[in-house]
């Protein structure tokens, strides 16, 4: 038999998370960069005949020069019938050529939504950045996101925690939240369990107002059927993007077969780090959130893994928006 | 700072875990200076593709 190790035990106390930093690819110098391109151009090139010599090939007429005498010995012999050129039956040769694969990006771009917003905080003395929504709470003062943004899954609280809702090419056009508590399921702070990878802040008045009463506030729902087609948004900030504006993907969510036991469902998508914690609504609109972007697989994800969002994650909730 | 059953914030399902932050407000809004926000680094979980767990 042979054996495939899954994720389950290395992940069992906890998680590999992998940071990747903006910008933090190392560039090609200059220097490299001239003495590639010095190296391809100089190898001869001559016909099996031998007949191209360089002389000929420097000496050769451009081709349009024939298709003008072409046009011109059209014109002194008359127009042919139309009927023999134009008849005939559609047909397609096959090639050989390998098929080329059209990359089409899985994400769309999208103007800021006032209650989805950018997520600062700081862990182990690393500041860090994710996405976050603004839910529906009875303190009218809720974000929700992953988890591993506001508690280092397992370990400690982050500090420095900010909600930035409507963010916008560097703009804070509603403001910033500055968290009051964090919460997230004791089996992610205490065992790192990605089947929790959620989490909630409440955040401080602004200016005397709540952050509902400032944005709104998305509702949200938990054990909901699975499989539903869901649209998530956030704001990758890993290359290619840059975590200046927010993003989005649309699909309809599929199990986890690599790692079933994780129970989570993924889109396609193509975000990349930053936007953990953007929220996923069901059935194409803003109105119930019932997860969270939480991870991917290697380092050109094309698929986004949400939590289910279960009794566990819904006791989480029920206790944070009445703090 | 934080517990599950009895903690500062009153938290008391044993299923979560609530954390009572306590920076002040405005701290907080200070410490985020548009060039910290700039610098700060996504934080993701990138779990190793199907083929790597496969061949470890």
């Amino acid at each position: 038999m042979t054996s495939k190790k899954t994720l389950a035990g290395s992940l069992s106390t906890g998680l590999l998370l992998v940071v990747s930093a903006i910008g933090g690819a190392t560039a090609s110098s200059a220097t490299s960069q001239d003495a590639t391109q010095l190296q391809v151009a100089s190898t001869p090139v001559s016909s099996p005949q031998g007949y191209w010599t360089p002389e000929r090939m420097r000496a050769a007429l451009p081709g349009d020069v024939l298709a003008v005498k072409a046009v011109a010995r059209h014109e002194n012999q008359g127009s042919s019938p139309s009927a023999a050129v134009a008849t005939g039956e559609p047909t397609r040769i096959a090639g050989t050529a390998a098929q080329t694969t059209v990359t089409t990006a899985l994400h769309a771009d999208e103007n800021p939504v006032p209650h989805i917003g950018k997520v600062f905080f700081t862990l182990a003395g690393i500041n860090y950045v994710c996405s976050g929504n603004s839910v529906a709470a009875q303190n009218r003062s809720l974000v929700a996101t992953a988890g591993h943004c506001v508690n280092e899954g397992p370990g400690a609280f982050a500090t420095n925690w900010v909600f930035v809702p409507g963010y916008n090419k560097g703009l804070s056009p509603y403001g910033q939240w500055p968290a009051r508590s964090l919460h997230a399921a004791r089996n992610w702070t205490s065992g790192g369990d990605i089947r929790y990878d959620t989490g909630f802040a409440v955040v401080a008045r602004v200016g005397g107002k709540t952050l509902a009463d400032r944005v709104g506030a998305s509702g949200v729902e938990f054990s909901q059927p699975r499989g539903l087609t869901y649209k998530s948004y956030g704001y990758p900030a890993a290359a290619p993007f840059t975590g200046t504006t927010l993003v989005s993907c649309t699909g309809t969510a599929k199990d986890d077969t690599i790692n079933p036991q994780f129970n989570s469902q993924g889109i396609s998508c193509d975000m990349t780090g930053g936007s953990s914690g953007g929220p996923w609504f069901a059935r194409g609109d803003t109105n119930f959130q019932n997860s969270v972007n939480s991870y991917g697989y290697g380092t050109s994800s094309t698929t986004m893994f949400g939590p289910f969002w279960g009794s566990t994650i819904m006791k989480v909730y029920d206790s944070a928006q009445r703090k | 700072m934080h517990s599950g059953n009895k903690d500062a914030a009153g938290s008391t399902d044993d299923a979560e875990v609530s954390h009572r932050v306590s920076q002040a407000p405005e701290e907080i809004l200070a410490y985020w200076t548009p060039e910290r926000m700039a610098e700060a680094v996504p934080r993701d979980i990138r779990l190793p593709a199907q083929k790597e767990s496969e061949e470890n």
